[in-house]
């Protein structure tokens, strides 16, 4: 019996991690393809089969320097990080201090407030585009920053509410009254203990915020025809492109987000109650 | 610093009442300790005081001046917490200067104030550090060095000795006190540990289900509890609660079976339904009947060192008795305990 269950073990072990290579594999293939050909030669992107040893790889900014320096593409990026950055003050000013009053404050119906927060997230935005940009044309809001900003913050708010929570429950409250016996207000507890405290949390919430404006396809590409952001740039424009072009777009999108994963992976991870050293 | 007064103070969660019509007088520089289980409202009664708990009856007045409605910040008030509250983000000479910088006191006097309230709790060493590199024993060091820098009236301490470990608990308990005392503190210190409560306060006010229910002395409080559940509350091991009957004759108590006390409540009837209650060390042990004593046998010994405690089982009643630690019992053997007239109380 007991070989047999070694052996079983074995297989399982390696069965696990093949299903681990398996799905990392999946995910990681587009991304090291696309960054590949991004800086490949023109050449290289219609070759087949791809020099894939790095000693055949030839390095060229070329492709990549026409896709940014092609028309709109540098006032796209402008429109991004405006939107994204609004989105993130819009998002923090409103959400922070919802989540720091469902960290603080026992109210009847707490749970199902909670579950509502998500269920927002499930209403798809298809069914939405048609009524917003009514309004917007109404408001004249359409075709602005200030518009998309706002459609981003809507969409970014359940998740920052949430996570704002759980930052300010990691901030004891003791600390505060701590504070307020000490000679602060209310107020000046907050933002003398634990605003400080909770600054690192704020600021993973922010990116995701950013991230997750600045990756945004489907509401901005509706919402914008003159001023698009990069992404609502990307995807009408790159069906006309060149595949080199196309590749260039792709690595220029997912930069960002990447950069973004590898540093808040800590902290998301942190709120989930999972520590990695 | 000046004295406090609260005046039915009620506190309720829903339909509980928290802390429950309490009126309590503190003189300046006293030590009170509140002292209860869990749940009984001690820290809630204390929180309240120090503004931290709206209060939905009754008044507060600090040093004479009414504060009910006042703010924490503005009851000139200073609290020590269970978990220390040490702010993670300063350092520990920044933490104790934070009320003081809030209070607008000059930069020297700042400093003084740091120095020396560092100096009373030891930790002058540890004035840069960060406060996740300290022990617990050194937080609670920093939390109370920064309660006793603050200019205040009054100061709360809320279980501060609970998160450390038994010989710590002990060290800092004694140092505490002295501390206190040197400084000419008015203090209200919450705790459910009675040995702290007995060795600390000037005065222990008891508390039960929102209610003080005694208010004294420790060893008024350690003589003549008011309760049932005082007596069985305070004391180790506490009181021993004998219910019994008062003898035809009048003369005596029929308690644990067999079991005769020489002692009637003031004002009793024969046949009256009573409780007696015995202090463990206000027991003798006999071989030999007598006509005032209890027969038992004894059910087990627990030798402490500097005495034993020894259980006997008296027609059905454990009763509790302390005697020397070179006493022989032997577990089942018979016994017969008396004790003086003059120590036995009268519990309802």
């Amino acid at each position: 019996m007991r070989p047999r269950q070694g052996l079983l073990g074995w297989l399982v072990t390696i069965g696990r991690y093949l299903a681990a290579g398996l799905v990392s594999a999946f995910i990681l293939g587009p991304i090291v393809v696309i960054a590949y050909l991004a800086f490949a030669p023109e050449e290289t992107v219609y070759l087949f089969p791809k020099p894939l040893a790095p000693a055949d790889f030839a390095f060229s900014t070329e492709t990549m320097s026409t896709f940014v320096t092609a028309t709109g593409t540098l006032d796209a990026l402008w429109t991004s990080i405006r939107v994204a950055l609004l989105t993130l003050v819009l998002a923090l000013v409103i959400g922070a201090p919802a989540g720091y009053a469902l960290a603080r404050h026992p109210f009847r119906g707490k749970d199902v407030y909670r579950l509502g927060i998500v269920a927002t997230r499930a209403f798809p935005i298809v069914i939405l585009a048609v009524p917003l940009i009514t309004y917007y044309l109404r408001w004249g809001l359409d075709d602005t920053v200030w518009g998309v900003a706002f459609l981003h913050t809507a969409m970014a708010l359940p998740t920052t509410v949430l996570v704002t929570s759980a930052v300010f429950i990691g901030v004891s409250e003791e600390l505060e009254a701590a504070a307020m016996t000490m000679g602060c207000s209310r107020f000046g507890a907050f933002r003398r203990v634990a605003l400080p405290l909770a600054l690192p949390g704020l600021a993973a919430s922010s990116i995701f915020t950013f991230v997750l404006s600045w990756n945004e396809v489907f509401g901005a590409a509706v919402l914008t025809l003159q001023n698009p952001t990069l992404p609502a740039l990307v995807v009408v424009q790159l069906n006309q492109s060149p595949v080199p072009i196309r590749f260039a777009g792709g690595f220029f999108l997912l930069a960002p987000a990447l950069i973004f994963m590898l540093i808040v992976r800590r902290y998301l991870f942190n709120l989930w109650g999972v520590k990695l050293k | 610093m000046r004295h406090l007064q609260v005046e039915a103070l009620t506190k309720t969660y829903g339909d509980m009442n928290a802390v429950d019509d309490v009126t309590l007088e503190i003189e300046a520089q006293e030590f009170l300790v509140l002292l209860g289980p869990s749940g009984c409202g001690k820290s809630t009664l204390l929180r309240c005081i120090a503004g931290l708990e709206e209060i939905d009856a009754g008044t507060i007045r600090i040093g004479g001046a009414d504060v009910t409605d006042r703010k924490p910040k503005d009851r000139n008030i200073s609290m020590v917490f269970q978990n220390y509250a040490v702010f993670p983000h300063l350092t520990v000479a920044k933490n104790i200067a934070f009320g003081l910088e809030r209070q607008k006191k000059g930069r020297q006097e700042i400093a003084e104030r740091v120095r020396s309230a560092a100096e009373l709790l030891h930790i002058e060493d540890l004035l840069h550090r960060q406060p996740n590199s300290l022990s617990g024993g050194q937080r609670q060091r920093v939390a109370v060095a920064r309660a006793i820098a603050y200019d205040a009236d009054l100061l709360l301490m809320d279980e501060p000795l609970s998160n450390l470990d038994a010989l710590l608990r002990l060290e800092m308990r004694a140092e505490l006190k002295r501390l206190v005392s040197e400084i000419k503190a008015t203090v209200i210190y919450v705790t459910h540990d009675q040995t702290e409560a007995l060795s600390m306060g000037d005065r222990v006010a008891v508390m039960e289900r929102g209610r003080i229910v005694q208010l004294g002395a420790p060893i008024e409080i350690y003589n003549d509890p008011a309760s049932t559940f005082v007596a069985g509350f305070i004391g180790n091991p506490p009181m021993n609660l004998l219910p019994g009957r008062v003898l035809a004759e009048g003369t005596g108590v029929e308690v644990a079976g067999e079991g005769r006390i020489g002692a009637v409540p003031p004002a009793s009837k024969p046949g009256d339904q009573v409780t007696a209650g015995i202090r463990a060390e206000n027991i003798a042990v006999a071989d030999t009947s007598g006509t005032w004593s209890i027969p038992g046998r004894v059910f087990v010994v627990e030798p402490l060192g500097s005495h034993n405690i020894i259980t006997v089982d008296a027609g059905g009643e454990l009763i509790r008795v302390s005697v020397g630690a070179d006493h022989a019992a032997v577990v089942g053997g018979d016994v017969y305990l008396t004790v003086p007239p003059e120590k036995v109380r009268w519990l309802s």
